[in-house]
């Protein structure tokens, strides 16, 4: 080749090089940083979801401590959203300037401003958390690009109980002793015919006021509050005469004209007030049971709670009660044992059904048994579980509910085997005193360390505490929803 | 091709694949600390002590394994200052107040190392950066609940009935106790009739 055409094909080819490297500037470093703000933009959107989720789980939280209205409920969830969604940040900016608003799928924040907004779903317990960012690019000034708004909506809610429950409730003695009481003395006089009633003591029920009376004769509970509507037409009397009245209707007195005759009862104060009927004894009873406390109020937490768990197939239910003995270990030789065919209710889990309305119906006209067999109620459900009515592949709880020490044997090595068996343990204390939370708050604090599996101890000291607690433990687990 | 041309391709060339790989260290370092950081907040949220979040937190946070080489170091949950918060706003007894928000704050830091040192700091040279990012998330399961076992002083007492000691006394047994294994649970009997 001649010198000349060489040199024009070295300067061709150098104009070449030049022109590749103005294009590797002009197009391969605006791609680079296009690369870069997109990978900037998402760790943006990113921290925004976290934020989101932050505010939602916060808000949500409000659900299981919440019992206003709906607004209410949505203008604290707000305010908790807020609070926390500004504490977070995005891309080294603080979320502090946050400002409410009902149209975050439209705003455009300027720079480093946000909008949030929040939404309920109260019958599914859930809270919907949605934000606008108002994001700059890293080179928005040098491409004149303006204000991006990246958003972002978060869902958190209650997931629910599910899975197979066995709820363990204690109906010992004990479970009568905040009971409004009255202890009577009943005299019959062969000399004059007469009969004499004497109050001897009205207050809260002694301890074992549930022992008064003959144990063959008598079932518990023996203790009645005087304000329930009992006995109607002695309600308004006087206290000797309404006392006069529960007595003679505990003692069946008042079943027929043939027993009130042969008791001597018509005789006395109530001669000629009183009309005897069918059904006194069984009125008494009934108001006896729905006035012996704690364990009426146990029975009306429990069956809410069962009610709460009715939107939830998959919650499967168990029962079983325990006071000197478990459910299946009952005491035969006890009179009360068979009372009524209500000894220890005992509903054992189903595959196919979820038994709630059975566990409601088998609580209810439970009487009180002595001592605290913890250990023996844990062990049946445990059994429960493990055997053949369980389901495979669900949760497994226990839900353990009792007012007192354990009496008859340490239940912790019970709880440790329900945790080697991946069970969980809501351990509720229902202490009425503070000598029994006192005493009975250890051996919970031990049965939940040894069984593991996020169990947990909850002390409710009267009804609306037991409620709320349930009713956090019949919410399930608070957790973020993935609706995307 | 001149030799002044080929000089100025391999510069621009060597320059712009420094830069993406050092982009892509600082941005890779960003996002897995970003991750470490939310990832240990959500598991500190979800214990009930302070100690408990610390140790979920760090233990989460360490998961995110440096990368090869060690350009990026494993995310590591500072504590000093303010960077960890563990809040559950305690009332008289010491219990949470779950009105006013529990919270947990952590911030997590890693550092990358940059392949090629083009980025100074004043006028000293420095090839590592620390990216460093917080979260504040809602405390879930605050407790207060102490976990001693205290069974052994607990079994001793029954403030149940008095008929019940003689019983009790034979009953009692050591936290060592065999359990029962599994029995198959028959199906309840029918309810027994009424007593007389």
């Amino acid at each position: 080749m001649p010198a000349p055409a060489r040199s024009l094909s070295r300067k061709s080819q150098g104009i070449t090089s030049l022109v590749v490297a103005i294009v590797a500037l002009t197009i391969l470093l605006p791609i680079g940083l296009l690369a870069f703000e997109i990978a900037r933009v998402n760790l943006a959107q990113k921290q925004l979801r976290a934020a989101t989720d932050s505010a939602a789980l916060a808000a949500a939280s409000i659900l299981a401590n919440s019992s206003g209205t709906d607004t209410e409920v949505l203008t604290a969830a707000k305010s908790m959203a807020l609070e926390f969604f500004k504490r977070n940040q995005v891309t080294g900016v603080e979320l502090a300037h946050t400002t409410l608003s009902t149209t975050t799928n439209t705003d455009s924040p300027v720079k480093g401003h946000a909008t949030l907004d929040v939404t309920l779903d109260k019958a599914k317990n859930r809270i919907r958390v949605m934000a606008a960012f108002g994001s700059q690019p890293a080179f928005a000034d040098f491409l004149s690009l303006g204000t991006v708004p990246i958003r972002s909506h978060s869902l958190a809610g209650y997931t629910g109980l599910e899975g197979d429950i066995v709820m363990v409730v204690d109906i010992s003695d004990s479970m009568l002793n905040a009971t409004k009481s009255v202890i009577g003395k009943r005299t019959y006089d062969a000399t004059t015919n007469k009969v004499s009633y004497k109050v001897v003591r009205a207050s809260k029920a002694p301890a074992h006021i549930g022992r008064l009376g003959s144990k063959s004769a008598m079932p518990n509970p023996l203790t009645v509050n005087l304000d329930t509507p009992l006995l109607s037409s002695v309600k308004d009397s006087t206290p000797e005469l309404k006392l006069a009245a529960l007595m003679e209707a505990k003692r069946g007195n008042l079943e027929s004209q043939e027993i009130f005759e042969s008791s001597k009862t018509n005789t006395g104060p109530l001669n000629g007030v009183i009309t005897p009927q069918s059904g006194y004894k069984a009125e008494f009873q009934e108001v006896a049971l729905r006035s012996s406390e704690p364990l009426a109020s146990e029975k009306v937490a429990i069956s809410e709670f069962v009610n709460e768990l009715q939107g939830s197939d998959n919650a499967h239910l168990g029962l079983v009660t325990f006071g000197k003995r478990n459910s299946e270990g009952a005491d035969a030789m006890d009179s009360y044992s068979t009372y009524a065919g209500h000894i220890y209710p005992h509903i054992n889990l189903s595959k196919t059904d979820h038994n709630k309305d059975k566990v409601v119906s088998a609580i209810y006209p439970s009487l009180t048994f002595y001592g605290t067999d913890t250990k023996g109620g844990m062990v049946e459900a445990i059994n429960m579980l493990t055997g053949p009515q369980h389901r495979d592949d669900v949760a497994q709880t226990i839900i353990l509910l009792t007012d007192g020490c354990p009496t008859t044997g340490s239940p912790k090595p019970s709880a440790k085997l329900a945790g080697e068996k991946g069970i969980r343990l809501f351990a509720i204390g229902f202490f009425q005193t503070a000598n029994a939370n006192a005493k009975g708050k250890k051996p919970l604090q031990a049965m939940v360390a040894a069984c593991g599996n996020g169990s947990k101890m909850y002390l409710a000291p009267d009804l609306p505490t037991l409620r709320d607690v349930l009713k956090q433990i019949s919410h399930g687990t608070l957790a973020l929803i993935n609706d995307n | 091709m001149g030799v002044i041309e080929l000089a100025a391709m391999g510069f621009i060339t060597v320059l712009a694949a420094l830069i993406s790989v050092n982009v892509g260290v600082l941005c890779f370092a960003a996002w897995s600390n970003d991750s470490a950081c939310r990832e240990a907040t959500r598991a500190a949220a979800q214990r009930p002590t302070a100690n408990d979040a610390k140790v979920a937190a760090a233990v989460v946070a360490q998961q995110f394994t440096s990368s090869p080489g060690s350009v990026v170091t494993s995310p590591k949950v500072l504590l000093d200052g303010n960077k960890f918060e563990y809040q559950i706003f305690p009332d008289a007894d010491g219990k949470p107040q779950m009105d006013q928000g529990p919270f947990v704050r952590v911030t997590t830091q890693s550092i990358a190392r940059l392949p090629v040192a083009i980025i100074f700091n004043g006028a000293k040279l420095t090839d590592t950066i620390a990216f460093t990012q917080s979260y504040t998330f809602p405390i879930l399961t605050p407790d207060t609940a102490d976990a001693d076992d205290g069974l052994d002083d607990a079994l001793v007492t029954d403030d149940e009935d008095a008929a019940e000691e003689e019983a009790k006394k034979a009953d009692v047994e050591g936290a060592d106790e065999t359990i029962p294994v599994y029995v198959p649970t028959p199906e309840p009997a029918p309810a027994p009739a009424p007593a007389p």
